[in-house]
């Protein structure tokens, strides 16, 4: 029923800061176990845009530069010296993934020159490089070939259910083998949590893999770590409102909307010009609004107008370029020919994306639990309050490896994880066949979603949220009459009550700490808290677990300045 | 619209199934519902158990590819219709229902050498092959496997297309210094030369003549 293994560095997922972090982790010597609960070279990192910000291409740019826009767009929430790091290292994100095999867009010289350099989304200057025709795809296949290449013993569809511990220090993970069932013992050195985002709380209402159930988060707190920022959820604003199996697929952020591009509400009227000049942040907060008052159409959404581009010769060529990079493809398959090629508005409404918050770590990526380490969108800091287009890619790269080597040297000495410990969380897995209780996993987890989206999304009142919370008792408490199928093989409901698991523990901590920050800034609006109040609140929000109960750090003061 | 339609779907547990067998599923009526929203709609409202893979629900990850009526397709992309026959994708041993093994295949990567070379240098002038940027659509969604007919499960001798159409992205890498031809040789390339050629792929790679011919060499 269970099998135990053991290594130097586990690294638990399987996007591009695992497979770094594991390739990393073995060119020191490290005996590296990646287990991912996806095929290996999967996650975001696939289905991403494949863009990457790489800066100082051009002379008017340096590391300096690029630093202050992360800190500018993350109001200054972010750790200021891992947002440095991120900018000194930005130049390994390009040389690590074409190391494993991907290839970025060149110029007519073959080159990745100045020309190839493109503005994305909150940056002063242009620094990111493309991908095209693969996108994500490419560097997902790199990501496969660069794990076989380094010899880490790799672990698909295979899912962590809870880390282990020796005092207080992590030494391994128990996870769930879903193809054949069964629980798998790891004991390791040190454990890499790189398991990506939360995006799959606020489902339909995302663009993200299936998998990004917060569930490194949740490991992490569970394991008694530090967790930052956990409020700060980016929604992007253009994504798809219908048909109902495309809810939420994204396609677009405001700088797609071009120079001339408004948003009407149903009735036709322009409710808002110059979207192409704001942030991810401001437009959904303005969409948001303007839906919660009922201007929305009866697919839930507002109508993106960009017809007014085609006037132009910049507008042509910007829909050229996009057209080029895919970027409309599941327009056309939701919305016909016509709002392809923008002649006709298209439904358009807000979809969570990526979590700023995260994993609280130091400059070596090190969290507050010995032996664990975070890397890629579950690690925390880097962006603070938001995130600037493209610069994602990057971190996975340039944190993965930090991740990687830090690991592979704090793996020495550690000691075996506590039998009766593994026993025990091993029997919880093998329990969930076959379970005859009254409610399936997958009607759960709709319903904690369902609540997310309604009452932690985009606009956050307090009201909503403590009905929140009260809803997430009762499911937690539903969650423990469950019913599930009785096969071993791919169960596909088992996996659900893992992830529901760490689902509802991941709203909770987004909740406490949404509530907590009474102000807004950020992702994070609050329009019962609607300035934002740098007396109060100008620092992060951190939780973590203590005697079985969750610690909020609290601001000295409660009150909204409003 | 609202009234309901129906499909089949093939059920089958290896494990403790004799055979698989069809089941019949109602659906409601809805425009543009696609396959993969059908699958999860049962899950969600009629049976939780119904095994099938999927990711990013639109044409990324490559993870829902099933035979719809015979035909591999990707789910996430296949508007659902009366009366459809939803299977696993074909040649493929079926873990349960819509799930096939997946297990084995960077394996094969490992053991033919299927990546680019450690210290293969990205930075002198590289240009990109029209062909190879054309394989580069490869979704790794293992559909193409289904339409060989030379491919047979654990067959060391012939590793089949998906292999051909990933060694062929790096006969086309501009930084790849291997003999890949010599190696799609060892895979059982050789086999291509008398088949029907009716390897397919979903997302229209053209796999035989921008894939296998090219590592066959000119002499086809
Ligand atoms: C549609 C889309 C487009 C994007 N485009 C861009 C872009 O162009 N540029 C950019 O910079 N950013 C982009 N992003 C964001 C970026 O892709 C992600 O933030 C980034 O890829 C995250 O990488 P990661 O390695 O941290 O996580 P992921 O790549 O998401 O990988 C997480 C992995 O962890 C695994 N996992 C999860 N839970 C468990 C568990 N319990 N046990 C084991 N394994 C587990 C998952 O299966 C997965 O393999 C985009 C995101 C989306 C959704």
């Amino acid at each position: 029923m269970e099998n135990t293994i053991s290594t130097d560095v586990l690294v638990i997922g399987g996007g591009g800061a695992a497979v770094t972090a594991a390739v990393s982790a073995a060119a020191l010597g490290a005996d590296v176990i990646l287990a991912s609960k996806e095929p290996i070279g999967y996650g975001d990192t696939r289905i991403s845009m494949g863009m990457i910000a790489n800066p100082c291409m051009k002379e008017d740019d340096s590391e300096k530069e690029f630093c202050n826009d992360l800190l500018e767009c993350g109001e200054h929430l972010n750790n200021p010296e891992i947002a440095w790091i991120l900018a000194k290292k930005a130049h390994r994100a390009r040389e690590i993934s074409e190391g494993f095999g991907h290839l970025f867009q060149r110029d007519k010289d073959g080159l990745i020159g100045p020309g190839v350099a493109f503005f994305s989304g909150g940056h002063s200057k242009a620094r990111t490089l493309r991908s095209p025709p693969s996108n994500g795809i490419g560097i997902g296949n790199a990501l496969r070939a660069a794990a076989v290449r380094s010899g880490v013993r790799v672990l698909e569809e295979t899912a962590a259910h809870k880390l282990l511990k020796d005092g207080d220090r992590v030494n391994g993970a128990v996870c769930y083998d879903l193809a054949r069932g069964g629980a798998i013992i790891i004991s390791a050195g040190a454990v890499i949590l790189a398991t990506g985002g939360a995006g799959w709380l606020y489902y339909p209402h995302t663009d993200c893999m299936s998998g990004a159930c917060g569930d490194g988060y949740s490991l992490a707190y569970e394991a008694g770590a530090e967790l930052t920022d956990m409020e700060q959820v980016q929604f992007v604003p253009f994504a798809l409102t219908h048909p109902a199996p495309l809810c939420g697929i994204f396609f677009g952020d405001p700088a797609s909307a071009g120079p001339a591009g408004v948003i009407r509400n149903a009735h036709g009227e322009a409710v808002l010009h110059n979207v192409h000049n704001r942030t991810r942040a401001q437009v959904t907060g303005l969409m948001s609004e303007l839906l919660s008052r009922g201007e929305g159409t009866e697919h839930g959404g507002l109508l993106l107008d960009l017809s007014a581009n085609l006037l132009t010769e910049d507008g042509r060529r910007m829909w050229e370029t996009r057209n080029r990079l895919g970027q409309f493809d599941a327009v056309r398959a939701a919305y016909g020919e016509k709002a392809y090629r923008w002649e006709e508005s298209l439904d358009v409404a807000p979809t969570a994306h990526y979590n700023m918050g995260g994993v609280k770590v130091d400059t070596e990526t090190q969290s507050s639990v010995k032996g664990l380490f975070a890397a890629g969108q579950v690690m925390g800091g880097v962006f603070g309050g938001d995130r600037l287009g493209s610069a994602s890619l990057t971190e996975v790269f340039v944190f993965g490896e930090i991740a990687g080597q830090e690991a592979a040297r704090a793996a020495k000495g550690a000691r075996p994880a506590r039998p009766a410990d593994a026993k025990r969380a091993a029997g919880e897995l093998t329990g969930l066949i076959g379970r005859c209780g009254k409610y399936t996993p997958i009607q759960l987890k709709r319903r904690l979603q369902d609540v997310m989206w309604n009452k932690v999304g985009i606009l956050r009142y307090e009201t909503g949220m403590k009905e929140a919370l009260a809803e997430f008792a009762l499911i937690e408490a539903q969650a423990r009459d469950i019913r599930t199928c009785a096969s071993r093989t791919f169960n596909r409901d088992a996996l659900d009550v893992i992830e529901l698991r760490h689902m509802l523990r991941c709203a909770l901590m987004i909740t406490r700490s949404a509530l907590t920050r009474r102000e807004t800034r950020g992702a994070h609006l609050r329009p019962d808290c609607p300035n934002r109040d740098d007396e109060n609140f100008a620092r992060n929000i951190t939780v973590r677990e203590s005697d079985g109960e969750m610690k909020i750090s609290k601001p000295e003061t409660g009150k909204c300045h409003g | 619209m609202a009234e309901n339609i129906h499909v089949e779907i093939m059920r089958f547990d290896p494990k403790t199934d004799p055979e698989p067998v069809r089941r019949v599923y109602s659906v409601r009526n809805e425009k543009k519902n696609t396959v993969l929203g059908a699958l999860l709609t049962i899950r969600e409202h009629e049976d939780s158990t119904l095994a099938f893979r999927y990711g990013c629900r639109c044409k990324h990850c490559g993870l829902c590819a099933v035979r719809v009526d015979g035909l591999p397709k990707m789910a996430c992309r296949t508007y659902v219709r009366n009366g459809m026959l939803i299977e696993p994708l074909g040649k493929l041993p079926v873990l349960r229902d819509l799930v096939t093994e997946r297990e084995g295949l960077l394996t094969i990567y490992k053991k033919h050498g299927v990546f680019l070379e450690e210290g293969a240098d990205s930075d002198v002038p590289l240009r990109e092959d029209g062909m190879g940027t054309s394989l580069k659509r490869c979704l790794d969604c293992l559909a193409c496997f289904s339409t060989c007919c030379n491919y047979e499960h654990g067959n060391a001798g012939f590793m089949g297309p998906y292999f051909f159409v990933k060694t062929a992205q790096l006969l086309f890498d501009p930084r790849d210094r291997q003999d890949r031809r010599a190696q799609a040789k060892a895979m059982g390339i050789e086999k291509c030369r008398t088949c029907s050629h009716n390897c397919y792929c979903i997302n229209g790679i053209d796999i035989y003549r921008h894939a296998i011919m090219k590592l066959l060499g000119n002499d086809v």
